[in-house]
């Protein structure tokens, strides 16, 4: 070995509190910057290419960022919400695939999508372990949201109610898991995924229930199945409504209202060709219609510009910081390097030149740079591993 | 041997320093440099290996004219030449005592720390009596192992010239005399000449020569002053 170099590691090792002090000084200017730079990069890679495998998100008129966030990440909620007619209107149309989406619940902290199958054949989303949902109240859940409850094939996830002060709302349901999905590295690994019918009933608009009173036809509406409020079993005092559907009681579950009105938060549109998307757009060109229709990848772009606005901040910060730790660094050399003066004068009577002494810092310089450099990237790479959804959007 | 002629050296910030019209010393001979604090002892040792130039005057060392060297030149001879050892020791306290040995080693890209210099290390440790201590932290040794392991860092590189500069200032008598012991064995083991600055007249009996910097007439050395009035400064002004 070079015997600067080992002058050098057995000085700084000698004095290891003030080299570990240096070390995390200078880590941190390099962990800041570099960390901020890699994760924002892997921030901005996912944002994007969820957005940019979306094409056209509906729903109703509102916020375009809160529309957009809601629909690809499952983030937030509309200030309002459209309705299942809009989506049929859509597929009527013949210019998109319309898939519905209601995502307004959560489970165990994870949040409940109401879809259809074609959402998870259009996210290329497959079934890993178990079965697509079979009947009402089946659920298929992301993989770390399998991951995280433990949860696997014949489990039961209970819903969150709305809002536990709302004591006239939803009651909680509890969902049987049918399958697990397989891993997408995208806000989907962290969702529980239900049929639109079990989403509605999540939301109290059907429910089922056993009752003294037996329900007879002149109940129904003369499309069959729908009651209205004032005939619905609900008021009668002595019914037990079901917080579970299972084989025997899934009968029971119905619905009451008008079909054409049930909620949804969002429309993922699928335009057939490029034509069909611009005819698409143009029906939501008029100011007084109640839905709006967003190109998700526009909405992210103006998103990301925020974000890198931010980051260039951020930067210019950084790059002061670099700038004081470097001088605070020059001020440490000049100290340490006086401190020192007696060493230095020994070794030069011994007959070492200057040369050999501005190596021996410089030696010591180096092993700090190195160090704080294997420590930085020490770090990015056990954040990477153990936050995998470090850099995944929001 | 060591040759000095019409040597005169001033240090620039008080004009202290030393007239040598003439003085030999003689390869394997020892020498006791004796007399008060700031007499120039010191600054002679300096002049000797090139720390400090001369105004005037030649040294010459083994025939090589040290005064016409350049600073690297200069630097090599006090590295492969000479070894010094210092009344403070002037150990690295960061390295242990086979580290602070081979120091010269390795403040010398020139000279390649190899096995067999490890090996030298090892035995001349053993026959300083540090041969239990080779991988010991300084701030763990007795004020006399310390010496001990100066005199291992001025003997590893085998220097024909050996000087030193109170090595004995700070021991108790018992260390005192086994130190001293150490620095004349290579003078009769080896031909190589030792130069001792010294306060301690016990001592001077075991030096084929002393020369008493207090008195000129007879060693020869002049001290130079700007005010002869001023009486002997406590320190020396190098050293």
């Amino acid at each position: 070995m070079n015997g600067t170099f080992l002058l050098a590691r057995r000085h700084l090792w000698h004095h290891r509190w003030r080299s570990a002090v240096l070390v995390a000084c200078l880590t941190l200017t390099l962990l800041l910057p570099i960390g901020l730079r890699f994760f924002a990069a892997g921030f901005e890679t996912r944002l994007t290419a969820r957005a940019n495998s979306t094409p056209l998100i509906v729903g109703a008129a509102g916020s375009e960022f809160d529309l957009a966030l809601h629909a690809l990440y499952f983030r937030g909620q509309p200030s309002r919400e459209t309705s299942i007619s809009e989506a049929n209107r859509i597929s009527d149309g013949g210019l998109a695939q319309a898939i519905p989406m209601l995502v307004r619940f959560k489970a165990e902290g994870s949040p409940v999508v109401g879809t259809t199958e074609d959402y998870l054949t259009f996210r290329k989303l497959s079934v890993a372990t178990g079965h697509p949902w079979s009947r009402l109240g089946d659920c298929l859940i992301g993989s770390n949201v399998a991951a995280m409850l433990d949860l696997e094939p014949g489990d039961g996830l209970m819903t969150e109610p709305e809002d536990v002060f709302d004591l006239e709302g939803s009651l909680p349901l509890r969902m049987r898991v049918s399958g697990v999905l397989t891993e997408s590295s995208s806000p989907d690994d962290n969702a529980v995924f239900v049929d639109m019918e079990t989403a509605w009933i999540i939301a109290g608009i059907g429910h089922g229930h056993a009752s003294s009173k037996k329900q007879s036809d002149s109940d129904r509406t003369p499309d069959g199945g729908d009651l209205s409020e004032a005939d619905s079993p609900l008021h009668d005092s002595s019914l037990v409504e079901y917080t579970e559907i299972t084989a025997e009681n899934a009968n029971s579950f119905h619905f009451h209202g008008d079909r054409n009105s049930f909620p949804l938060t969002a429309i993922l549109a699928i335009p057939h060709d490029q034509e069909s998307e611009t005819l698409l757009m143009g029906r939501y060109l008029t100011d007084d219609d109640p839905a709006q229709i967003i190109r998700p990848v526009e909405i992210i772009d103006e998103l990301l510009e925020i974000v890198i606005r931010i980051r260039q901040f951020f930067e210019a910060t950084f790059i002061a910081m670099t700038g004081v730790t470097a001088a605070l660094l020059g001020l440490f050399i000049v100290l340490s390097v006086q401190l020192r003066q007696q060493e230095f004068a020994t070794m030069f009577r011994i007959g070492c030149g200057r040369f050999v002494i501005l190596r021996l810092v410089g030696s010591e310089l180096l092993i700090l740079f190195a160090v704080s450099g294997f420590v930085t990237a020490l770090v990015l790479v056990v954040l990477a591993m153990t936050m995998p959804n470090f850099s995944s959007p929001l | 041997m060591i040759e000095i002629d019409d040597l005169e050296f001033r240090y620039e910030h008080d004009g202290f320093g030393l007239r040598v019209p003439s003085l030999r010393i003689f390869p394997g001979e020892s020498v006791a440099l004796v007399g008060p604090s700031g007499c120039g002892k010191t600054t002679l040792l300096n002049l000797l290996v090139g720390i400090v130039e001369p105004n005037e005057g030649n040294i010459r060392f083994e025939g090589r004219e040290l005064t016409r060297l350049s600073d690297a030149a200069r630097r090599a001879f006090r590295i492969s030449t000479a070894g010094m050892v210092f009344q403070e020791f002037e150990l690295l306290s960061y390295l242990n005592v086979e580290e602070n040995i081979l120091l010269p080693y390795l403040l010398n890209s020139s000279q390649r720390l190899t096995l067999e210099t490890r090996k030298n290390a090892t035995e001349l440790a053993a026959s300083l009596g540090l041969g239990a201590l080779l991988k010991r932290s300084i701030d763990r040794l007795s004020h006399g192992e310390r010496q001990r392991v100066a005199i291992a860092r001025a003997l590893i590189t085998n220097p024909s010239l050996l000087l030193a500069d109170e090595p004995t200032g700070n021991l108790d008598p018992a260390t005192r005399d086994q130190i001293v012991g150490l620095l004349f064995k290579p003078t009769s083991a080896r031909q190589s000449t030792l130069l001792m600055a010294t306060h301690d007249h016990s001592l001077i009996d075991r030096f084929d020569r002393v020369i008493d910097f207090s008195r000129p007439d007879e060693s020869g050395i002049e001290l130079l002053r700007n005010e002869p009035a001023h009486s002997m400064p406590d320190a020396e002004p190098q050293s």
